[in-house]
């Protein structure tokens, strides 16, 4: 391991978290009602994780 | 550019590029000639007296009463049991609002698309409250639907006539600068018509009275627009039925049993599941145990980029649907963005710097994202004869768009 360290890793624990969450959106929710720094990114698996569903789309793609 | 992509960019192409105009009010026989005898049309996709909800059959019963079908409800009903003959509007260039109910001896207005030359049909809001569209049938109900066939309907179509006829799309484009999204709220749209009309109204009036009690009927209505914005959406949708290849929604509607689409490549078959309940907030005394699921071929506005897809333009009604913040406006817009193809360059929104609304709903967006269509609507009690009880938002069942994208994966040879 690269033992360089430019401060970053104490800003990380020494700072108050900055969360990014993606997918779920009750644990930003939950982080937030906490007064957490916290930016939702709303993500599911292609068509909801129909795999028939998403093989269509991703042969129209194509088309 | 692929051919999809090509197909959807042309069906785009012709909602954008059409250009509606409100040119008439005439006899529902007149618009639509193969409208027969105890033939019904009714919103959504098809559906017989077996699976009606109620306050479609209370419609129904209302509508065979005042058409003279029957002596009263009781037998309306067992005629409609036994002898009606029901359709969908939309098999008939017609919309119809909640119930959607469209009979011989309605007036309807008539939108014509100048650009393609279509027309489009819609009968005449008859106000908010205990109304047919919204399952109302007693006295009140029938009596003002008579003043409206014999009275409104004629001296509209006279003052509409005597216009040259109404442009609509630089009027929706005024509106949505004023706080309308075209369908829930309809205030703005509503009395910039009325300020045209008017000075038409008042030429064309048998007398005095008649003038007066046009007026204050339309006046009165906040949402008098509605029925002419479905139209519109009609005429403005039917061009792009039909391109080979497209997976562009052209329908978007709800029997308040079924909610039924139709996509462009796949021509005019109707994808259905079962309509859900809306979400929102009621009038007092009445809970979503009074409420029916959703109805209504309204959801053609949202189908062309207005109602919940320019929520953005319209923070008010957000409170009125019960849809949250009026600052969680935008959010609506922004995500009804992601399932379409492009944009409307002629009815922008303020709000988002003049973003054009969504338009041109793509089927195999709605499936990837999971992102259902959010329609804004009114709320029907469920039993016949009671009326409106509140108004709120409803998600387009995804079951439809993913049985939709299977057939028209079928038609790309893809399976």
């Amino acid at each position: 391991m690269d033992e360089k360290d430019d401060g970053a890793s104490h800003d990380l624990l020494g700072a108050p978290p900055r969360v990014i969450n993606i997918g779920l959106e009750i644990f930003a929710v939950n982080l937030a009602s906490q007064g957490a720094e916290v930016a939702h990114v709303r993500w599911s698996p292609p068509a909801g994780g129909n795999s028939h569903l998403a093989g269509l789309l991703e042969k129209l793609q194509g088309r | 550019m692929k051919t999809i992509d090509q197909a959807n960019q042309e069906a785009l192409r012709r909602i954008l590029a059409g250009d509606p105009v409100l040119v008439d009010v005439v006899p529902a026989t007149e618009a639509i000639p193969d409208l027969a005898d105890r033939m019904i049309l009714h919103a959504g996709p098809p559906i017989g007296w077996d699976r009606m909800c109620g306050p479609m059959r209370g419609a129904v019963m209302g509508i065979a009463v005042f058409e003279g079908w029957a002596e009263n409800l009781d037998a309306a009903a067992k005629a409609a049991a036994a002898s009606f003959a029901f359709h969908p509007n939309h098999h008939f260039g017609a919309v119809g609002p909640m119930t959607g109910l469209t009979t011989q001896s309605q007036p309807l207005m008539v939108v014509e698309n100048k650009a393609f030359g279509n027309r489009a049909y819609c009968a005449i809001n008859e106000g908010l409250g205990k109304v047919m569209r919204f399952g109302g049938n007693d006295a009140e109900v029938l009596n003002r639907l008579r003043w409206i066939r014999e009275v409104l309907g004629p001296a509209l179509g006279r003052a509409i006539r005597e216009s040259g006829g109404i442009a609509l799309k630089p009027l929706i484009a005024r509106g949505l600068t004023m706080g309308d999204e075209m369908h829930q709220r309809n205030v703005a749209c509503s009395s910039l018509l009325l300020r045209q009309l008017a000075p038409f109204l008042a030429r064309t009036s048998k007398d005095a009275g008649e003038l007066v009690a046009c007026l204050d009927f339309i006046g009165r209505n906040d949402q008098f627009f509605l029925n002419i914005a479905m139209a519109m959406g009609k005429a403005l949708a039917d061009p792009a039925r039909g391109i080979k290849a497209s997976s562009v929604v052209t329908a978007m509607s709800r029997n308040g049993t079924d909610f039924g689409i139709r996509v462009s490549g796949t021509g005019d078959r109707w994808f259905t599941a079962p309509v859900e309940m809306p979400v929102g907030i009621y009038f007092p005394g009445f809970s979503e145990k009074d409420a029916n699921p959703d109805m209504g071929d309204s959801a053609i506005v949202e189908t062309v980029g207005l109602g919940a897809f320019a929520m953005a333009a319209a923070p008010a009604v957000v409170g009125y649907i019960g849809a949250g913040r009026a600052s969680e406006a935008a959010v609506f817009t922004r995500s009804m963005a992601e399932i379409v193809v492009g944009s409307n360059p002629a009815w922008t929104i303020p709000a988002m710097d003049f973003a054009g609304v969504p338009t041109g709903i793509d089927i195999r967006l709605v499936v990837e994202t999971g992102l259902a269509p959010t329609i804004n609507t009114g709320i029907a009690h469920r039993e016949p004869g009671v009326g409106q009880v509140g108004a709120g938002i409803v998600k387009a069942p995804l079951k439809c768009f993913q049985d939709a994208l299977v057939a028209f994966a079928q038609t790309m040879g893809v399976e």
